[in-house]
């Protein structure tokens, strides 16, 4: 496997961190891992996006993706790591109202 | 080849490349402007545009001007209406003012037309005139025809220049 | 994006954009000269302002101008929402961003190239002291108020901030709702969602968005399912230029019923809703309000006309009314009454609106825009009308009569003539506000820069002007005002010292008064002192030593405005260095207008400007000298004098050498214009045409008064001027042929004089036409002009022609105080005379007086009682003989009537020695007709005799005034006789 994604578990909580930025060139990739690595079992999820300077519409579609996925498993959601232009855009489009964004 | 507009001034045959004339007339009654360069005969009314008119003889150093049945005014074209024939004929050494000028001459004489061959460099100086106000010569059969540095002529400065 | 951005749109955003950057400096100045306090409607106009031009920039894909104006959108935003405190650092940014947008504005081809790194990171720095980020401010704001959006997505609400929607409707922009799929519309045309948001941020406002998240069930589809993006959001451009701005299909994007929006959030009364209307004249096709009116009126079901309209967005294009038809809700006749109900409410509406908006807003008013090049054609156009008119009045004069009706015809066109003339300046008329607005700015700032409190009033901002003076006056007024700021007022702790308040004021006023428009600029400054004038001027050769003494502290004052002068000790950076205040005054005195400075050291100064209120067409007087005719505007013209050849001796006089008028009091320097112009004095008479001639020399006849020069060794310049004069009167003898003289009395500032000409001519309109760099150099002549009957004549200037005479005005004032003080001298001295007299007659049409101080008692006699002993006549007078004395035995005059009963003595007074007065004669007269005061000179050059004090005319009648004391001492009666 490439490493498009790093997950790591601590504490019940599946951290999952791009290494890159999430476009569209790297979401197809990034899915198939995120889906891999949210077969173990956690109770949460967090998204770092510290290294993820760019997310484009497909990035955010996978956010979202992602959000809509755990909030079915029931599972905590929450992005960190986020840079102040993307910060705009998650606001643009209304995600803090459905799971707490942390900014870088 | 050049055209010329052709007048006189005592007896000496005077020219203007005709690009440069905007019209003749015997416009004549001239407002004198007092207290103002010794040159500048006055203002005259063409067709609601006011236009200074130059005494052309004392400008060149000869005698003022008398105003007679065959006296003469030579308008200028002004930098604004020579613009369009400069860019037209390629011709960018025609000069005149930005101020409409007519010159006051005694009579005026036929357009003579000149090969470039035939146009030589003027004297230093014509009998009294200035070489300045001077800008080439033709021979004529009978005559020399003195062609006018225009811009020259008309410049409000010239006396320093 | 430029694809559709040609020219006249960016040369419009430019216009619009330099309008915008005008309104908002003033705006953004009394923001912070108001501070917290400031109204709502200030900031939002400057929101307004800078929000269109960030759209404008956005539109025309002019990123610089973009980027900062949306950075300054965001600050603004802040502070409307009162997120941010009001301070002047804010403003300097602010102020400076103003200033870019400016700089950018002006060449907006280049405006990429202005740096704006600075004003970003400064602009940036802000937002964030300011803490939360502006997109969440919406949010924070957020007030539980639902907006329907049943265009492009039914069943969604939006969270709406009713002050961001009200801000925006006010602000005349229009709501869309908008949907954009962020794969189709977003990632597959290459861009990002920020790039995006930008987008939408460029041209308009987001005021809320939503995401479909349904449509994304998770994170398997997340690749294959489109989501859905919709957002509300408010701007100023069209729908169709929405699309194409944002790059969405047209369906995607649904305009918003603005009044129905209006209503719900706001509540705002139909007449305001109107306005709104009437100011957006593009949105005509208004569905709602029909849908409106069919639900309202018609009682039709909201539901259906909802339906409806939903058809009608699908793609349905139809009207309203005959989807509902079709389905059969209404019938066709209600659609025909609810479209005619539409009709006349909106006529209804439309009528009050353009007063209603006035009353709001003084920036909407019903407005063209006009190019200016074609006013100033229409302008000389109507020029060449009334010169036309001129003519034609002329060459008809007096012929009226030969075609019927011809002078009803002639004169109803003279009337529209000048009616269209003055309609056509009228639009070239701005008012000075566009001027003045902008010192608010420039005192800010420097006072700012110079650690001064300085406070700006402005009065008079709506006085109007013509353009071009407008535009020529902004240079010198800048000078002026930063003269004021830099040197003028004192540091507060200077101003203290001196017992003042910390603050300084300018006050710039503009007025009208007599036909033009003065503009004051006064400050509480520290005044210019004069001395010190004085010695930098000699100093600098701007005056002669031996010529000082003779100025005037105004004359000194004003010789600021000479060429190469500067008042300031320091030539600082803010005093504009070389440029002083002589180019000021050659700029007012271009724009045929007059500079003049008081100042009084220590309280302050005052500039006046005195400018004509247009340029181009001027009334005027024309009048003639030798030979030639001339025009005097008669704004300069004060009076006109005429001064017969026998009044000449009183009325014209000479001082320190030169011809003065005596006109009420005041001395007034006169010069013949033929001599100032150096035209031969001849005179062509008008019906013969044949040259007069005149012996006199000067002006001035040989009996009038001459006024020597005081201190002989004194050789002023006046005293040369007079030479000159008298010299060129000597040579050159042709004059006036009548003797009788015309005087013109002109006016420059608050110096007068007078000019002789030999003819006086008629008032005329005329049209001011410049001169040519040739005939410039004459300072006489302030333009020329053609006449009726198509000559050119000069037009003088007055100005022009007291410094080409070379007039001395502060020497006749001085020589108007000297005399002031003289005749007062005299009234005083005359008073000391004032003479007590007995008038008396001897003869009965003989009148006599004595000083009622030498008369000891009047006495009544009987012609009986007197008695003749040795040929000397006496009467009993207390107990005592009392000698007579008759006028007649000792004067030549004529005696009493004899037939007379009753006679009166006049008993002089004697003195003796110890001071007690005693009764030695009487002089016997007819009748005793009045005692009086009187203030009278006595003429002795006709009389003689013992006694005789000369004669007088008292009481209209000659008398003959005498010394008792001396006439009865010649009859022989000596005191202790």
């Amino acid at each position: 496997m490439t490493d498009t994604i790093k997950a790591a578990i601590a504490e019940g909580v599946l951290r999952l961190a791009p290494t890159s930025n999430l476009v569209a060139s790297s979401v197809a990739d990034a899915r198939t891992e995120i889906q891999k690595a949210l077969e173990s079992t956690h109770e949460a999820v967090v998204l770092d996006l510290s290294e993820a300077e760019h997310v484009d519409s497909l990035g955010i579609s996978l956010v979202v993706g992602l959000f809509k996925t755990c909030r079915d498993k029931g599972l905590a959601f929450s992005v960190e790591g986020v840079n102040q232009n993307l910060l705009r855009v998650f606001r643009l489009f209304k995600l803090p109202e459905h799971f707490p964004v942390k900014g870088a | 080849m050049k055209q010329f507009a052709t007048f006189r001034l005592d007896d000496q045959l005077f020219g203007i490349e005709v690009m440069l004339v905007r019209e003749i007339n015997q416009h004549t009654e001239i407002t004198p402007v007092p207290q103002t360069a010794d040159f500048v005969r006055g203002l005259i009314n063409l067709r609601g545009q006011i236009i200074t008119i130059l005494d052309l003889g004392v400008r060149l150093d000869l005698a003022a001007r008398e105003i007679g049945a065959k006296s003469h005014i030579v308008v200028l074209k002004t930098e604004d209406e020579l613009s369009l024939v400069r860019a037209r004929e390629g011709r960018d050494d025609l000069m005149t003012g930005e101020d409409p000028v007519g010159l006051l001459v005694d009579s005026i004489g036929d357009v003579v037309v000149a090969e470039e061959a035939e146009i030589e460099p003027p004297p230093p100086n014509l009998g009294d005139i200035d070489g300045r106000f001077l800008s080439s010569v033709v021979e004529l059969k009978q005559d020399v025809l003195v062609i006018l540095n225009v811009a020259e002529t008309i410049q409000e400065n010239g006396q320093e220049a | 994006m430029s694809g559709f951005a040609d020219d006249s749109l960016i040369s419009d955003f430019v216009v619009e954009s330099r309008e915008n950057l005008d309104a908002i400096e003033p705006d953004l100045l009394a923001m912070e000269q108001e501070g917290a306090e400031v109204s709502q409607e200030i900031i939002n106009r400057v929101f307004r302002a800078i929000h269109s031009m960030k759209g404008g920039a956005g539109f025309l894909a002019f990123e610089s101008l973009k980027k900062l104006s949306h950075t300054m959108e965001s600050v603004l935003m802040r502070v409307r929402d009162g997120q941010m405190a009001i301070s002047p650092d804010l403003m300097d940014v602010l102020l400076n961003g103003v200033d870019k947008l400016r700089a950018m504005v002006d060449d907006i081809q280049a405006s990429d190239d202005v740096p704006i790194e600075e004003d970003l990171t400064r602009l940036h720095a802000i937002l964030e002291e300011g803490g939360v980020a502006i997109d969440s401010t919406i949010q924070a704001q957020a007030a539980p108020a639902e907006g329907t959006d049943e265009a492009s997505s039914p069943g969604k609400t939006f969270d709406l901030d009713a002050e961001s929607v009200r801000a925006a409707l006010e602000h005349g922009m229009r709501l869309f709702a908008a949907t954009a799929y962020i794969h189709q519309d977003i990632q597959d045309k290459g861009i990002t969602p920020l790039e995006f948001l930008d987008n939408i941020e460029s041209v308009g406002s987001c005021l809320d968005t939503q995401i479909d998240m349904d449509a994304l069930p998770n994170l398997e589809q997340c690749i294959e399912e489109d989501l859905a993006f919709t957002f509300l959001f408010a701007t100023v451009l069209e729908e169709d230029l929405v699309a194409m701005a944002l790059e969405l299909p047209e369906d995607q994007i649904a305009a918003l019923d603005t009044d129905a929006v209006k209503e719900q959030f706001i509540g705002e009364p139909e007449g305001a809703a109107a306005q709104n209307e009437a100011a957006s004249p593009a949105q005509t096709e208004l569905p709602h309000m029909l849908g409106q009116i069919l639900s309202e009126r018609l009682g039709v079901s909201a539901d259906a006309i909802h339906t409806a309209l939903g058809k009608q967005k699908q793609g349905y294009k139809r009207k309203i009314g005959e989807i509902l038809v079709e389905q059969g809700v209404i019938s066709e006749t209600q659609i025909a009454e609810a479209l005619q109900i539409q009709k006349d409410l909106r006529a209804e509406k439309a009528a009050p609106a353009p007063v209603a908006a006035k009353a709001s807003s003084p920036q909407v008013s019903e407005s063209l825009r006009v190019r200016v090049d074609l006013l100033t054609r229409l302008m000389n156009t109507a020029g060449e009308l009334v010169l036309g008119r001129n003519q034609l009045l002329r060459a008809l004069e007096g012929r009226e009569d030969v075609v019927a009706g011809l002078a009803a015809i002639l004169q109803n066109m003279d009337l529209v003539t000048t009616e269209l003339q003055e309609g056509i300046m009228q639009t070239r008329m701005q008012p000075i506000g566009s001027v003045f607005g902008k010192f608010t700015r420039v005192v800010r700032d420097m006072a700012r820069d110079l650690g001064k409190e300085i406070d700006l009033q402005v009065e008079g901002s709506e006085v109007e002007l013509d353009k071009s003076i407008i535009e020529l006056l902004g240079d010198p007024l800048t000078h002026i005002i930063r003269n004021c700021c830099d040197h003028a007022i004192e540091t507060p702790d200077e101003r203290e010292r001196a017992g003042k308040r910390r603050g300084g004021r300018i006050l710039l006023r503009a007025y009208h008064e007599g036909g033009q428009v003065n503009i004051s600029i006064s400050d509480d400054g520290r005044g210019i002192d004069a001395k010190r004038v004085l010695q930098k001027a000699i100093e600098k050769g701007v005056v002669q030593e031996d010529k000082a003494a003779k100025l005037s502290e105004r004359d000194i004052v004003n010789l600021v405005f000479a060429p190469g002068f500067s008042t300031a000790e320091v030539v600082t950076e803010v005093s504009g260095r070389g440029v002083g205040m002589d180019v000021v005054r050659t700029n007012i005195e271009k724009l045929g207008g007059h500079i003049e400075m008081d100042t009084e050291v220590g309280v302050g100064t005052n500039v006046l400007l005195r400018l004509p209120l247009t340029l181009a067409i001027i009334p005027s007087l024309v009048v003639g000298a030798s030979g030639q005719r001339f025009a005097v505007p008669q704004v300069n013209l004060v009076e006109l004098v005429w001064v017969r050849a026998v009044e000449v001796k009183d009325r014209i006089e000479q001082v320190h050498g030169a011809p003065v008028l005596r006109l009420r009091g005041r001395l007034l320097p006169l010069v013949r214009l033929s001599d100032v112009l150096n035209m031969p004095r001849a005179y062509a008479e008008p019906d013969s045409g044949a040259a007069h001639e005149d012996r006199r020399e000067g002006i001035i006849d040989r009996r009038s008064t001459v006024v020597e020069e005081e201190g002989a060794g004194e050789t002023g310049a006046a005293a040369e001027d007079a030479e000159a004069h008298a010299e060129r009167g000597a040579s050159d003898r042709r004059e006036n042929w009548r003797g009788d003289y015309n005087i013109l009395v002109l006016q420059v500032g608050s110096n007068r004089f007078g000019v002789i000409v030999d003819e006086l001519f008629d008032s005329e309109e005329i049209v001011v036409k410049p001169l040519s760099a040739l005939t410039k150099d004459c300072q006489c002549f302030a333009g020329a002009t053609i006449m009726g009957d198509g000559r050119v004549i000069m037009i003088l200037d007055a100005s022009g022609l007291a410094e080409e005479a070379g007039l001395h005005f502060s020497d006749l004032e001085a020589e108007e105080k000297r005399r002031l003080e003289e005749e007062a001298r005299k009234e005083a001295a005359a008073a000391a005379v004032r003479r007590s007299i007995i008038l008396f007659n001897g003869a009965p049409d003989e009148f006599f007086a004595v000083p009622q101080d030498k008369v000891l008692r009047l006495e009544r006699i009987e012609t009986a009682n007197i008695e003749e002993v040795g040929g000397r006549e006496f009467t009993q007078y207390r107990g005592a003989g009392l000698p007579l004395v008759r006028l007649d035995h000792y004067l030549s005059v004529n005696p009493l009537p004899p037939e007379a009963s009753a006679l009166f003595l006049i008993i002089p007074k004697h003195v003796q020695e110890d001071g007690s007065r005693e009764a030695r004669a009487g002089i016997v007269v007819s009748n005793i007709v009045d005692a009086v005061d009187v203030e009278v000179s006595l003429d002795d050059s006709t009389l003689s005799g013992p006694g005789l004090k000369g004669s007088a005319i008292v009481q209209d009648k000659l008398t003959v005034f005498l010394d008792p004391t001396e006439l009865t001492a010649a009859a022989g009666i000596e005191g202790d006789a």
